[in-house]
C-alpha cells in the first residue's frame, strides 16, 4: 500500500533521513521505533507531503506521491495525526472534527463517521461545543485522533499518541487505537514511545536510528532482539 | 454636556467601524501568514481613488454604492496580486523583519505610483446625500455617516458569518491557529493565503471609500489607516479577528472622546498612547488569549 524507497530528507545542511526505505501492506499495523531526534516525525512529514524528500520516492497505491502537495496526499487517504496533538485551540470540538472532514463532500458519510467517533470517544461528545484549547491533554489527544478518523483514512499515521499522558489515559488511548484497527478497514503506521506496547500490537516494526533504518522485523522478533531490549525496552 | 458626550461617542462609533474594517484584514493576514503588511492602508487609498473616479462618472448615491462594490473588486484583485507576486515567494524563506521591510517598500511604491497617476492634489469623494443630516435625541450626524456605519457593520457581519459558518472560513481560522495542522487536514495553504489577502484587501478597499468621504483623498492618505489598523491589531491581539472588531470601536471612541475632553491636537496620539499601555500591561492584546499558537 505504501512504499518508501531510499528517501533522503534534510533541514538546511542537516540530514534528518538517509536512504530510508519501508513498506506497509494493506491492513497492516506497523510500528516505527527510535529515540528522540531519530527522524520519526520527519518520516511522517515526508510521507504526508509537509517535508518532501530531496531524493527517493514514496509510492502509495502504486502511484508516486512524493512530489504532491500535502492536500493532494490527504485526498488520497493518507492521514497524519501529528505529535503533540496540534488541535485548533480556538475552534470548538465540533469545528475541529469538521476540519478533519475538510476534503470530504458526502455529508451523510461524514455524519456516520462523526457518530462512530462519538461512540468511540464519548468524552468528545460531552465537550462538543467547548473550545479545544480548554481540553485536558488526554481529551486533546482523543480529539486529534477523532479528527484524523473523520478524514476517512486509508493509511493512518499516528505520531506518539501517548506522549505526556498519565498511565491510565495512556492505556485508554492504546485501547482506542486497538479498537480503531479492529473495526475499520485501515492501515496504521504507529510511532510510539512505549515500545513494549507498540511491539505487542504491531505485526511488524522498524527501528530508526540517526536517520537510518537500523532494524526491520516482526514485532515479536524485535521484542526479543537484544539491541531493542537494551535501547527501547529498558532491560 | 451629556449630549456632547453622546455626540462624541456616536462619532467615535462611526469612525471606529471603519477602523475595524481596515484592521480585520490586517489581523487576518497576520494570523494566517504571519506577515505585518505596512502597505495595508494603501489598499484603502486605492479604494478611495476608485470611488473618486467612478463618482466622476456616476454621481449621487448610485455612484457611491457602486464605488463600494467596485472598490471591493479592484482592491481585492490588488490584494491577490500583491500576495502572489510579492509575499508568497518570500514566506518561509525570508525572516519576518525582511518581509516587513518589503511591505514598507510596497507602501512607498504604491504611494509613488498613485502620485504619478493621480497627481498630488487632494480630492474629495462628493457627498451623495448632499450634506443631509439626521437628529436623534440631542445628537446629530450626517446621513452619509449613518450609511458609512451601516456599510461597515454589514461588511463586518458578513465576514463573521463567512468565518464562522462556511467551510473555507473555518479553514482560515484553523490555519491562523495552526498552519501545520491545517495542512494535515487537507487544506490547500496557498489557496488560504490568496483568499485571506483577497478578503482582507477588499475590506480595506471598502473602508477606503468610507474613510475618503470623511477625509481628503490623496496619494499619501494610506499611512494613517495603516497606523490606526496596527494600533487596533495590537490592542485586540495580533491575529485575533474579534479583537480587531472591538479594538476598532474602542480606538474610535477613545480618539473621539479624548479629542474632545483633552485637546483636538492629541487625537491621533491617543491611539499610540493606548499601544504603549497595552504593550506594557497586556502584550497579547485585550482579546489575545490563545490565538496564534
Ligand atoms: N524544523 C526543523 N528544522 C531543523 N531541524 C529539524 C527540524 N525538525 C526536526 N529537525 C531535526 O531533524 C532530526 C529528526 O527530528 P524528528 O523530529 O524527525 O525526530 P523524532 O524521531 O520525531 O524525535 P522525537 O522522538 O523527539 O519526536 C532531529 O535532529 C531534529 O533536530
Ligand atoms: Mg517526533
Amino acid at each position: 500500500m505504501l512504499r518508501v524507497e531510499e528517501i533522503n530528507v534534510t533541514y538546511g545542511k542537516a540530514v534528518a533521513l538517509m536512504d530510508v526505505s519501508l513498506h506497509l501492506e494493506r491492513g497492516e499495523l506497523v510500528t516505527l521505533l527510535g529515540s528522540n531526534g531519530a527522524g520519526k516525525s520527519t518520516l511522517l512529514k515526508c510521507v504526508s507531503g509537509i517535508k518532501p524528500p530531496i531524493k527517493g520516492r514514496t509510492i502509495f497505491d502504486g502511484e508516486e506521491i512524493q512530489k504532491l502537495p500535502s492536500h493532494k496526499i490527504v485526498q488520497r487517504g493518507i492521514i497524519h495525526v501529528p505529535e503533540g496533538r496540534a488541535v485548533f485551540p480556538d475552534l470548538t470540538v465540533e469545528e475541529n472534527l469538521r476540519m478533519g472532514a475538510f476534503c470530504r463532500k458526502d455529508e451523510n458519510a461524514v455524519r456516520k463517521d462523526m457518530d462512530f467517533v462519538f461512540a468511540l470517544l464519548p468524552r468528545l461528545q460531552e465537550r462538543i461545543n467547548q473550545s479545544a484549547g480548554t481540553l485536558s491533554g488526554g481529551e486533546a489527544q482523543m480529539l486529534a485522533i477523532g479528527r484524523g478518523l473523520l478524514a476517512e483514512p486509508k493509511l493512518l499515521m499516528l505520531d506518539e499518541p501517548s506522549l505526556g499522558l498519565a498511565p491510565v489515559l495512556r492505556d485508554n488511548i492504546f485501547a482506542v487505537i486497538r479498537q480503531i484497527y479492529q473495526e475499520k478497514d485501515i492501515t496504521i503506521l504507529l510511532v510510539e514511545q512505549n515500545a513494549r506496547w507498540a511491539l505487542q500490537v504491531a505485526a511488524r516494526g522498524y527501528v530508526l536510528e540517526n536517520g537510518r533504518i537500523r532494524l526491520e522485523d516482526t514485532g515479536e522478533k524485535l521484542a526479543a532482539n537484544p539491541h531493542v531490549q537494551r535501547a527501547y525496552l529498558g532491560y | 454636556m451629556e449630549s456632547l458626550f453622546l455626540q462624541q461617542t456616536l462619532n467615535g462609533l462611526i469612525i471606529g467601524s471603519i477602523y475595524s474594517l481596515i484592521a480585520i484584514g490586517l489581523t487576518m493576514i497576520f494570523g494566517v501568514m504571519k506577515i505585518s503588511n505596512f502597505a495595508h492602508g494603501d489598499y484603502s487609498m486605492v479604494g478611495a481613488y476608485t470611488a473618486v473616479f467612478l463618482m466622476a462618472w456616476v454621481p449621487g448615491w448610485m455612484g457611491w454604492v457602486g464605488s463600494i462594490i467596485a472598490a471591493a473588486a479592484v482592491v481585492g484583485i490588488l490584494g491577490i496580486v500583491t500576495e502572489r507576486l510579492i509575499f508568497r515567494p518570500l514566506i518561509g524563506r525570508w525572516t519576518d523583519i525582511d518581509i516587513i521591510m518589503v511591505s514598507i517598500g510596497l507602501f512607498i511604491l504604491l504611494e509613488n505610483l498613485a502620485q504619478l497617476f493621480f497627481g498630488a492634489t487632494p480630492q474629495m469623494i462628493s457627498d451623495p446625500f448632499k450634506g443631509a443630516t439626521v437628529h436623534i435625541g440631542g445628537v446629530s450626524t450626517s446621513v452619509l455617516r449613518v450609511f458609512c456605519f451601516g456599510f461597515s457593520c454589514i461588511a463586518i457581519g458578513a465576514l463573521q458569518i463567512f468565518l464562522n459558518r462556511s467551510k473555507l472560513g473555518v479553514a482560515i481560522r484553523a490555519t491562523s491557529q495552526n498552519r501545520f495542522a491545517a495542512q494535515l487536514m487537507g487544506v490547500d495553504i496557498n489557496l488560504i493565503y490568496t483568499l485571506t489577502f483577497w478578503v482582507g484587501a477588499a475590506l480595506a478597499g471598502v473602508a477606503g471609500v468610507l474613510y475618503g468621504t470623511t477625509f481628503a483623498v490623496h496619494p499619501l492618505m494610506g499611512a494613517m489607516p495603516t497606523l490606526k489598523a496596527f494600533v487596533v491589531t495590537i490592542l485586540g491581539g495580533m491575529g485575533n479577528i474579534r479583537g480587531a472588531i472591538f479594538g476598532g470601536f474602542i480606538l474610535g471612541i477613545a480618539e473621539s472622546l479624548g479629542g474632545n475632553y483633552l485637546a483636538m491636537e492629541y487625537q491621533h496620539a491617543i491611539g499610540f498612547f493606548i499601544i504603549i499601555l497595552v504593550l506594557l500591561l497586556r502584550p497579547r492584546g485585550l482579546f489575545g488569549a490563545k490565538e496564534g499558537t
